[in-house]
């Protein structure tokens, strides 16, 4: 029984060679018993392969990524972290009339992917690190980061409340800023969450799955904040144990949870959190 | 100068992380799939494919470089990123005829798919859920990864080979039963 099992599982992943081979072939060809047995062992050992391609794709989907839509282009990635700062300076101009001087704070260095690209560099190919500097250098450009601010604070003295991403992903929305009636900064989540502690893998990570956010890591639960800044656009935060992180909600991919450095934006979410 | 030096040191780096993939080693993998995903995923959503798509074929593709380097019979030539490159437009070219044949044929002939062999796949995945965790690993690294019993043994702490094929031996034993048990008479033959 062993032997014929064998047999044929050694014809079937193409181990069988010469004479013992052509054996075989003529025995298969009378023995509609054995011709049933191959066809089994084909298909069970194909089975056995594509379930190992489902394991394989679905680590590597686990992955986090820097993706086109994601932040492919660097100019789209100046937009983001403009637009970030649009929104929370937004949420201030609305809710604190006296603080509309404040300048727009910049979070790009907050974006979940230019962090991996951070976490984990790998210099196999030159042409493409080209493609990202903003990675490559990180802590230079954290540490220039005040004098940034002060800068846009010169520029721009006036804030204005401009979400780039409406003009490329919708129609202008104008209609919008002659709103009388602020529409409530900060409210109360409605983002389910779930905590996963069980991976051993991501320990301090995020990612929204169909509209749900999914924290990786040991939380103690209760002990985190979700906040949700609703300015033209509509923005989440997680605070937990003094630390405040910028959560992308399109970001489907398991991303590490890297803690916002700008003093202002934390300031300013530290005030909503007051409230 | 500074960038031959540089170029220089990127070469040694592909080839330890190829050195790395041939031994088996995921995490050399996971290194490689980030570092191209936007070149190899441009290469789809450029040819009228959706980002999905791009992915999916990417993934597929480096499934195809990992079984290769696996087998020990792969000699690059050329930069990892080239070949694997080069099969990520051979597959999205089939995955094009692909689409483009069914399109044709949902003209033509719509009832000419087996509407068997999905089912029997399913079955037969239902079954590899069913095994323990080693068990899958000893048959998948066997068949699929084309590893020899040492390595199995190396990789899954085994106390040696004979070990690890008496494993494989009782593993593969228990899916046919699994299998068996859900197949009906008709499906055991193509």
């Amino acid at each position: 029984m062993m032997e014929n099992f064998e047999l044929i599982e050694k014809y079937v992943v193409g181990r069988l060679q010469g004479p013992e081979k052509e054996e075989f072939e003529l025995q298969l060809q009378k023995d509609t018993s054995l011709q049933r047995d191959v066809a089994l062992q084909r298909q069970i050992i194909e089975g056995v392969k594509n379930a190992r391609i489902a394991e394989l794709k679905t680590m590597l989907s686990q992955v986090p990524v820097t993706g086109l839509m994601q932040t492919g282009v660097s100019a789209i990635k100046i937009i983001t972290g403009i637009t970030a700062g649009a929104i929370i300076t937004a949420s201030i101009f609305y809710f604190k009339p006296s603080l509309k001087e404040t300048a727009a704070p910049v979070v790009e260095n907050e974006l979940p992917a230019v962090q991996n690209a951070k976490t984990e560099p790998d210099p196999i190919d030159p042409k493409e690190d080209k493609t990202s500097p903003s990675a490559s250098e990180p802590n230079k450009e954290s540490k220039k980061k005040p004098l940034v601010s002060k800068k846009q604070n010169a520029v721009h003295p006036k804030i204005e409340v401009v979400d780039p991403t409406h003009e490329l992903a919708k129609e202008p929305t104008h209609e919008e800023e002659k709103r009388s009636k602020p529409q409530s900064v900060i409210v109360t989540t409605r983002v389910g969450v779930e905590i996963n502690s069980s991976s051993s893998k991501y320990s301090f990570h995020y990612q929204f799955l169909q509209g749900k956010l999914i924290l990786y890591g040991i939380f103690d639960n209760g002990l985190y904040e979700i906040i949700e800044v609703n300015g033209d656009t509509h923005s989440i935060f997680l605070y937990y144990k003094d630390g405040y992180y910028l959560l992308n909600e399109k970001q489907s991919a398991i991303t590490p949870l890297t803690a916002i450095k700008d003093l202002e934006l934390v300031k300013k979410l530290k005030e909503y959190r007051g409230k | 100068m500074a960038l031959r030096v540089f170029k220089l040191n990127s070469q040694l780096d592909e080839v330890e992380i190829f050195d790395r993939i041939q031994k088996g080693d995921e995490k050399a993998l996971e290194i490689v799939y980030k570092k191209y995903y936007r070149m190899m995923t441009k290469l789809v959503i450029s040819n009228s494919g959706t980002e999905d798509e791009a992915r999916d074929v990417y993934q597929d593709a480096l499934v195809v470089f990992w079984q290769k380097a696996r087998s020990g019979n792969l000699v690059l030539t050329s930069k990892m990123s080239t070949y694997i490159y080069s099969i990520c437009q051979n597959l999205w070219r089939k995955e094009l005829d692909r689409k483009k044949r069914l399109s044709n044929e949902e003209r033509d002939s719509p009832d000419s798919i087996d509407m068997d062999k999905p089912e029997r796949e399913k079955i037969i995945a239902h079954c590899m859920e069913q095994l323990g965790e080693t068990c899958r690993k000893v048959l998948m690294y066997y068949y699929f990864d084309e590893m020899s019993m040492q390595e199995i043994a190396d990789k899954l702490g085994f106390a040696n080979t004979d070990t690890a094929k008496t494993k494989k031996y009782k593993c593969k034993q228990k899916l046919d039963e699994l299998v068996k048990a859900q197949y009906t008479e008709q499906d055991f033959l193509d």
